[in-house]
């Protein structure tokens, strides 16, 4: 083996010779399946032999034919076929092969794929996941083309610098949200791929959205400051040990305050090019809420023990509640923000009276999307339901 | 062919607007679509053209999807009303 790979074309010059070691070692010592495989497709082409295998249907569900609905053919519609449509509670496949093929007979001679560690069904599904993701591709946008840029005109300065401040932290708050589904989509294994399709779709939205923050702050003036505090909370989004503590933290909780303030877009914006912006980011803001809901609810109603599931999910809410308050309490979106619903710099203090409300907009959508899932957070809640603001005067 | 009945599945104000419905509702049917002009995205169910299958409540993850013979009509509750808070305060600012 070590000889063919020598046998290919250079590598790059930056992959340390240690590292491209190990890389042919692990190929030497774990990999002898491919070897072996290799080794008998090699000998029947040198003797002209065909194989045609490939046609035997005996195992195969061959001979279905998948009927398109009204809409196209979505992943529902040939979901229905016996076999294709069967998901494990369980995944048992850590490779690529896809569900429904024939594999069975293969399963010694694939590799097994050590990063598929998201294997329970109830770990990822939500019921809403194939029309959520065909939802996805039919508001798609673009946000080269699709914001009216050329009719961007830039506002007094401190409006336009408290645009640019919350385009700013949102643009941060975008990049998380893109890390998260990555981080998770390759750990999914491919008998999932309803999820990993939407998933897919949820990196494209952040990609999406930080680009047209970005654009938007250096359309008019520029970025502004990056908010240390909330750096951390979203560390700890990130860094969630579990698809779904991380899908808590991430799709009900973070993504869950980016739809309060997009929901509250047409109050904050002060042009229609914003407000244009602002209304686009919220459909696909609600689709990964939406995903995030109703795969808690799955865990719930899947879980062999109901009362601990929820008290995990407790758990999850008491790191979460924390990383509202992060944000509830960094300078760098709440100022911009009442600036904005205030009218203007020496309207702030007016503005902080809009964020009251906004405050407990978020915690009772917060709330509302707990009992959703299956939980009742209100009691146990570990933050102000009311906004603390000069509270301690 | 015309419809026998009436739609009886309506979705209240506290739609999202995530669109999970919409693409529920049978594509021949398709009764379910977003509310024009309206900033939040929400959608609503055309009782003309609903054929009362049921598919789409399951898949709502802010139970706004409700059975009027079964509810009768509702408003929608939770948090979600708390944006109407927010909008009063902003019109009364103005």
């Amino acid at each position: 083996m070590s000889v063919r790979i020598h046998e290919m074309n250079p590598l790059p010059a930056a992959l340390h010779e240690q590292e491209l070691a190990g890389y042919e070692a692990a190929y030497r010592n774990h990999y002898q399946a491919w070897a072996e495989v290799l080794a008998r497709n090699v000998e029947a082409i040198r003797r002209g032999s065909y194989s045609l295998h490939w046609m035997e249907t005996g195992e195969a569900r061959w001979g279905k034919r998948a009927k398109p609905s009204s809409r196209g053919m979505t992943y529902a519609d040939i979901n229905r076929i016996r076999g294709y449509g069967d998901l494990p509670e369980q995944a048992t496949w850590f490779n690529f092969a896809p569900r429904g093929a024939v594999r069975d007979r293969y399963r010694d001679d694939m590799p097994v794929i050590g990063d598929y560690t998201v294997t329970d069904k109830n770990e990822l599904w939500a019921e809403n996941v194939i029309t959520l993701y065909e939802e996805a591709k039919a508001r798609k946008w673009n946000a080269t083309r699709d914001i009216p840029w050329d009719e961007v005109e830039a506002l007094p300065e401190d409006l336009e610098k408290a645009t640019a401040q919350l385009c700013t932290f949102l643009t941060e708050v975008e990049f998380v949200a893109g890390d998260f589904p990555a981080k998770w989509l390759y750990r999914i294994p491919q008998d999932f791929l309803e999820v990993k399709s939407f998933l897919a779709t949820q990196l494209m939205d952040e990609a999406r959205h930080q680009e047209v923050f970005r654009k938007r702050a250096l359309s008019c003036g520029g970025l502004l400051h990056a908010a240390p505090g909330f750096e951390w909370a979203l560390a700890a989004i990130l860094e969630a040990p579990t698809h779904t503590m991380g899908t808590f933290l991430l799709n009900v909780l973070g993504e869950g305050l980016v739809l309060s303030i997009f929901r509250s877009g047409e109050m904050i914006a002060k042009t229609h090019v914003d407000k244009e912006i602002f209304r686009r980011c919220l459909q696909d803001e609600a689709r990964h809420v939406s995903y995030g809901v109703m795969e808690l609810k799955s865990y719930i109603a899947g879980h062999p023990q109901r009362e601990a599931a929820i008290e995990e999910l407790h758990r999850f809410c008491d790191v979460g509640e924390q990383v509202i308050l992060t944000a509830f309490t960094e300078p760098a979106l709440i100022e911009p923000l009442a600036v904005l619903l205030g009218g203007g710099l020496k309207y702030i203090d007016q503005g902080m009276e809009g964020i009251r409300h906004v405050w407990t907009m978020f915690i009772n959508e917060y709330l509302q999307r707990c009992e959703c899932a299956g939980f009742d957070r209100r009691t146990r809640c570990t933050i102000p339901l009311e906004f603390p603001w000069g509270a301690a005067a | 062919m015309a419809k026998a009945s009436q739609g009886y599945f309506y979705i209240d104000q506290t739609c999202i607007g995530c669109g999970a419905c919409e693409h529920a509702c049978p594509g021949k049917v398709d009764a379910i679509h977003r509310v024009e002009d309206d900033f939040l995205g929400r959608f609503v169910i055309d009782p003309a053209t609903c054929i009362n299958c049921g598919v789409c409540p399951p898949l709502c993850p802010v139970m706004c999807i409700h059975d009027a013979r079964a509810e009768g009509i509702v408003e929608g509750r939770g948090g979600y009303r708390a944006i109407d808070e927010l909008q009063a305060w902003a019109a009364a600012a103005r």
